[in-house]
């Protein structure tokens, strides 16, 4: 028996040094690093990416933008709400809350959902993409859309759920460096009231 | 443990034994190692290790899954492999018991981009089939085509090559 011990023992020093070598030779990323640091003017959301026109929240949404009317790109509710949001500050804290992601919804920013197939199907955040924290795929259709150098917006179910953040550091190393991450999960955002969709992401088919 | 007659038909049993908990784990381990940030972000899920130290296991545990894979197939060192595996086997175990009693909703991870599945009943109870399997191999050896047998008479106490129906010498020390 004692063999037997020193044996698996063997065996598995050995893999651990291999292990240990591995680790040294290929970096992973397990935290979400801070966004890049902008200069003062604000930045331009992502111009690859079709977005659709964000029409201003209906009633249900309570701040700076709401006695504002609805524009095409909500332009001049966006100049109400830029003295409350900043997106350069937005950015810069990487993580935000349900009204200032819904604000940057406003002025066209991309969203990605990292919830799975089944959870988006059943409902999504308006125009919202589709990456799938559990099958992260780099060749994902939305990824031939989104812009590195523009801002992302990341959301999963809220509350403890760590998917977002796990594409967030998978964008990061494909180069992303305006992500941001809505605390508040989908529900909070149905709840809201602000806009929603069901069924495949935009583009694909069903 | 007596030995009985039969030693060759006993040697198939564990031979497919270690070639079909072996196969697995070495697929498990190569596609770990394919993507060990994936496995990384697997282990952070489990919320039982500080994000610094989750780097070691993400390397460490498939290389660990290969090596003792690759010794059990080949059947060098078959008992000291299985109880390898055994003891990973237990480990995973008790992380999905501990992930289950807290409620989390985690993927197992154990296949990667495959077979992803919700840690619960069904993984435990592979799991624990699993762990049937190492059983035999770590108490008995590892039986017909193991490279054990061709070294010589048990390394670590299992096969040797006297002929079927021998007694065979027990060592089970």
């Amino acid at each position: 028996m004692i063999r037997v011990l020193a044996g698996t023992a063997a065996l598995m020093a050995l893999a651990a040094a291999a292990g240990v070598v591995d680790s040294r030779l290929r970096h992973i990323q397990v935290a979400l690093a801070p966004n890049a640091p902008l200069g003062s003017t604000v930045q331009a959301p992502a111009a690859t990416a079709t977005a659709p026109a964000r029409p201003v929240a209906p009633a249900a949404t309570t701040g700076p933008d709401a006695s504002a009317p609805a524009t095409q790109d909500g332009s001049s509710a966006t100049a109400a709400a830029a003295a409350a949001f900043d997106p350069a500050t937005l950015v810069a804290k990487q993580r935000i809350t349900l009204e200032e992601a819904h604000y940057l919804w406003t002025l066209g920013d991309p969203f990605v959902d990292a919830r799975t197939r089944a959870r988006f199907e059943a409902g999504h955040i308006a125009g919202a993409f589709h990456l799938p924290a559990a099958q992260f795929d780099i060749n994902a259709p939305a990824l031939q859309v989104l812009d590195p150098q523009g801002r992302v917006v990341i959301y999963c179910t809220g509350g403890e759920c760590d998917d977002s953040e796990s594409v967030a550091i998978r964008l990061q190393q494909l180069g992303f460096t305006q992500l941001l991450i809505m605390e508040a999960g989908y529900d909070d955002w149905a709840s809201a009231g602000y806009p929603t969709a069901q069924g495949p992401p935009d583009g694909e088919p069903w | 443990m007596v030995s009985t007659r039969c030693d060759w038909r006993r040697g198939l049993d564990l031979c497919f034994v270690r070639l079909v908990l072996g196969g697995l784990f070495l697929f498990a381990a190569v596609i770990k190692l394919q993507d060990p940030q994936a496995f990384a972000t697997a282990i952070k899920a489990f919320r039982l290790l500080p994000t610094d130290v989750i780097v070691w296991p993400a390397f460490i545990i498939p290389w660990m899954e290969l090596v003792l894979a690759v010794a059990l197939v080949a059947g060098l060192w078959s008992r000291s492999a299985a109880l390898g595996l055994a003891l990973l086997l237990i480990a995973f175990g008790g992380a999905m018991v501990s992930v289950m009693a807290r409620g989390l909703d985690v993927e197992c991870g154990c296949f990667g981009r495959f077979f992803g599945q919700k840690v619960g009943w069904e993984s435990l109870v592979r799991n624990v089939v699993f762990l049937a399997l190492a059983a035999p191999v770590v108490a008995r050896g590892g039986g017909a085509l193991a490279l054990d047998g061709l070294i010589g008479r048990g390394r670590d106490g299992d096969t040797d090559r006297t002929a079927p129906g021998a007694p065979r010498a027990d060592a089970l020390d």
